[in-house]
């Protein structure tokens, strides 16, 4: 089966490492051709690689001469040129966020779509949350636009059409359920490589860090982009209501920040006594990274809004053997809880102060928790484990091509009348589609 | 050409615009042409309406060259020749009540839709022709499309005839509350003696019939109200309207110009219409072809008495009537050549 899979293949894009891991086991069963979006470099990549500049329509006849087309969407530019492909031919998409928000819009505003989209989502969602995504403003800043595309993921818009879906949680997937023609399947989402492709520290004082830390110190981090739904503001919080805590725990946030993230959250730790046991990283080096998680004793990873199908940086938290402390909630609420503590994100500052203390306080509970957590991402995740239910999907996903013609059909003809945008047509319409065809 | 003359079907209703379909692929065969008779099926639910839309939008008119639609949802059909000779419009989404719908939640959306597509089909039709100056006046306040006005020849080629006026005025048509017979009896009590009322057609249901018995009986004028309560002959309807003073005919808000009009004009017979009939003031104008009264029994016994005591202005508004009749040119052969050209 000829299959093109169209994913950025930049370096530096963790989207694109954790595909690559997939690569060999899915060149073995399918005649596989990477496309990709132009960059300045590639990552390097045993199949033929065809990167093209821009999604036009001799892109899309060259992938309508496979079998199935794969596309790799994220909620970033990377992805910008593969989006307007997933809807020119309908295919499989590999959805690895939860909120695809920013990068409809982004799409929409390149193609002078973005009012369409605003009318789409004022008919389907009231003319307040039109308005946000029209001006992506909000009036409460970041957090409240974050909370924004929680709210309207716009993943029904990148999924239309399409012949299926793999997603990286159940969580998800029960969120995509109904979006797509065809099937969609949960993939073992495999853990980031150790490389990715960050040579160079954001911030030179980076390295110094683990030197200056005292030994006795247990060292609490929290890994990935310092964003308003990241929570470091509750971890401080936590950190200062409890004396052993505020004893014992230093906390590295390590990733991207903004100067207004860091002058923020460097504010509210000097306001609880904490400026000498808090401290931002900036983004580091794979290397660096690798140290830190080896000197970690407890990650922590308090997504609220959860905007991502999966979290690959618990995955990398877990596999260097760190116990992590999650909410209980959309794909974090699965993993074992042998291997995670969770907790009740309502009674957020209270649950993370107690689930500090039950890490802090008992160090042998504390190494099973990360033993547990490095044997349960080994066995559970690997490239291979992924190819395979991306090769399942991709079967399910030829099932669903006759779908496809008569989502096309059907969906003319109630445009030609204007009734494409009348719930109660297309519902009819659908459910004798289901009927006649057993679709269900 | 391969035509298919699209209509919509009511089971077992039976009215004009069947009678017109059949007709119309009767007469383009007769032109040469090669012509089918498609009718889709419409309901009255609300979810029966929503079926019959997408029964239509749905259909795939195969080896078909050109559709002509008559009624909604028929002319839905997608085709990329379509002539829409507009029967009418489905009237409950577009008229206020009691003839449209009333604000509804439920019904609110299936008019929205009906709006929609019938925009949509209208705008993408080949050509847009009404039947009547009524159904193209009401597409022009509904939508704000043009249609062109081409009249349906009448149903029957008789050849009609002229007698010296009887006693009475005829009452043609199926007896319904709709035709409003039991209004013209109700003038009838009001009316100068002299004359009679002769009320000839088949009952759409028992009860319209009892009202209209009870109306009689009632009013004591069973001497000057005579009932012909069945489907009468071709025959018997020329010799009655050749013997009659003239034909009252009381729609309300007919969508075409009336064939019992047409029938009497063809006779040489004057009509009586209310001021809300509709279609039916294209033949019948005032004091000329005949007379048009408010829809009220004093109203309507005055232009009764007008008529059947003046015979000779009576057979003057006759003359008009035919001589309009005939101006209108409603041939098959001009409604054929405007469909089919």
């Amino acid at each position: 089966m000829k299959v093109a899979m169209v994913m950025p293949m930049a370096p530096e894009s963790a989207i694109a490492d954790v595909m690559s891991q997939a690569i060999p086991g899915l060149r073995s069963n399918w005649d596989l051709e990477i496309w990709c979006p132009t960059e300045e470099s590639y990552r390097s990549c045993s199949v033929p690689l065809r990167p093209y500049a821009e999604a036009n329509t001799d892109v899309v006849n060259a992938l309508a001469a496979f079998d199935l087309v794969v596309y790799v969407l994220g909620d970033s530019p990377w992805h910008s040129r593969i989006l307007p492909l997933a809807h020119s031919l309908p295919g499989l998409v590999v959805l690895h966020d939860a909120s695809l928000t920013n990068l409809v819009r982004f799409v929409a505003i390149e193609g002078n779509d973005l009012e369409a989209l605003v009318e789409r989502v004022e008919l389907e969602r009231g003319p307040e949350l039109a308005g946000i995504l029209r001006s992506a403003s909000p009036p409460g800043g970041a957090a409240e636009w974050l909370r924004f595309c929680a709210e309207v993921p716009l993943d029904d818009v990148a999924a239309e059409g399409s012949l299926g879906a793999v997603v990286h949680s159940v969580w998800h997937a029960r969120r995509v359920d109904g979006l797509t023609l065809g099937h969609v399947t949960v993939a073992p989402l495999p853990v980031p490589s150790p490389h990715i492709g960050f040579e160079s520290n954001e911030r030179a004082s980076s390295s110094a860090l683990i030197s200056e830390l005292p030994d006795d110190a247990l060292l609490l981090v929290t890994v990935g982009a310092a964003n308003a739904n990241r929570r470091i503001d509750l971890l401080l919080e936590a950190i200062a209501k409890d004396p052993v805590l505020t004893e014992n725990v230093h906390l590295w946030a390590v990733g991207p920040a903004t100067e207004d993230a860091r002058a923020e959250l460097g504010g509210l730790a000097r306001t609880l006594g904490l400026q000498n046991q808090f401290a931002m990283t900036g983004r580091v080096t794979d290397s660096l990274l690798q140290e830190i998680l080896a000197r970690a004793d407890i990650a922590a990873a308090l997504r609220d809004p959860v905007l991502e199908g999966q979290s690959a940086s618990v995955l990398t938290q877990l596999i260097s053997g760190t116990p992590v402390v999650v909410f209980d909630h959309a794909h974090y609420a699965e993993l074992p809880d042998d291997v995670a503590i969770k907790v009740d994100p309502q009674d957020a500052l209270e649950g993370v102060r107690v689930a500090l203390r039950i890490l802090v306080d008992d160090g042998a509970d504390r190494g099973r928790r990360g033993d547990r957590a490095r044997e349960y991402v080994r066995e559970s995740r690997s490239g291979a484990k992924y190819a395979e239910a991306l090769l399942e999907a991709g079967e399910l996903a030829l099932a669903a091509k006759p779908i496809a013609y008569l989502n096309a059909d059907l969906g003319s003809r109630l445009r030609r009348l204007g009734l494409n945008r009348e719930p109660m047509f297309v519902n009819a319409v659908t459910d004798l589609a289901f009927d006649l065809f057993d679709l269900g | 050409m391969k035509i298919l003359v699209a209509n919509n079907a009511a089971p077992f209703v039976r009215g004009g615009a069947e009678l017109l379909a059949e007709r119309l692929v009767v007469e383009l065969r007769r032109a040469g042409h090669e012509a089918e008779l498609l009718r889709l099926p419409l309901g009255d639910t609300p979810e029966q309406i929503r079926d019959g839309i997408i029964a239509a939008t749905l259909l795939h008119a195969v080896n078909v060259d050109r559709i002509i639609g008559l009624k909604f949802p028929a002319y839905l059909i997608p085709h990329p020749d379509v002539v829409i000779w507009l029967v009418h419009q489905l009237r409950q989404a577009y008229d206020p009540p009691p003839v449209g719908w009333a604000p509804d939640p439920v019904l609110d959306p299936v008019v929205e839709a009906i709006h929609t597509a019938d925009r949509a089909a209208f705008a993408s039709a080949t050509r847009l022709y009404a039947i009547s100056p009524m159904i193209a006046d009401r597409l022009q306040r509904s939508t704000g499309l043009e249609a062109t006005v081409l009249m349906t020849p009448p149903h029957s080629e008789v050849k009609h005839q002229t007698q010296v006026a009887e006693d009475f005025i005829l009452a043609l048509g199926r007896i319904s509350d709709g035709k409003r017979q039991r209004l013209a009896i109700q003038a009838m009590q009001h009316a100068q003696a002299g004359y009679r009322l002769v009320v000839a057609g088949a009952p759409d249901r028992p009860e319209d019939l009892d009202e209209i018995r009870r109306e009689i009986d009632k009013a004591g004028i069973q001497d000057r109200v005579e009932l012909i309560p069945r489907f009468i002959t071709e025959d018997e309807k020329i010799d009655l309207l050749a013997r009659c003073i003239g034909s009252v005919y009381l729609p309300i808000d007919e969508d075409s110009y009336g064939y019992v009009c047409y029938e009497a004009a063809m006779s040489n017979k004057p009509s009586i219409t209310a001021t809300d009939s509709g279609g039916t003031l294209t033949l019948v104008k005032h004091g000329e072809t005949g007379l048009v009264a408010a829809p009220e029994p004093k109203a309507l016994a005055m232009a009764f008495d007008e008529i059947a005591l003046d015979r000779e202005r009576a057979a003057s508004m006759g003359r008009t009537a035919y001589d309009l009749a005939i101006n209108l040119d409603l041939s098959w052969h001009h409604v054929i050549e405007e469909l089919t050209r």
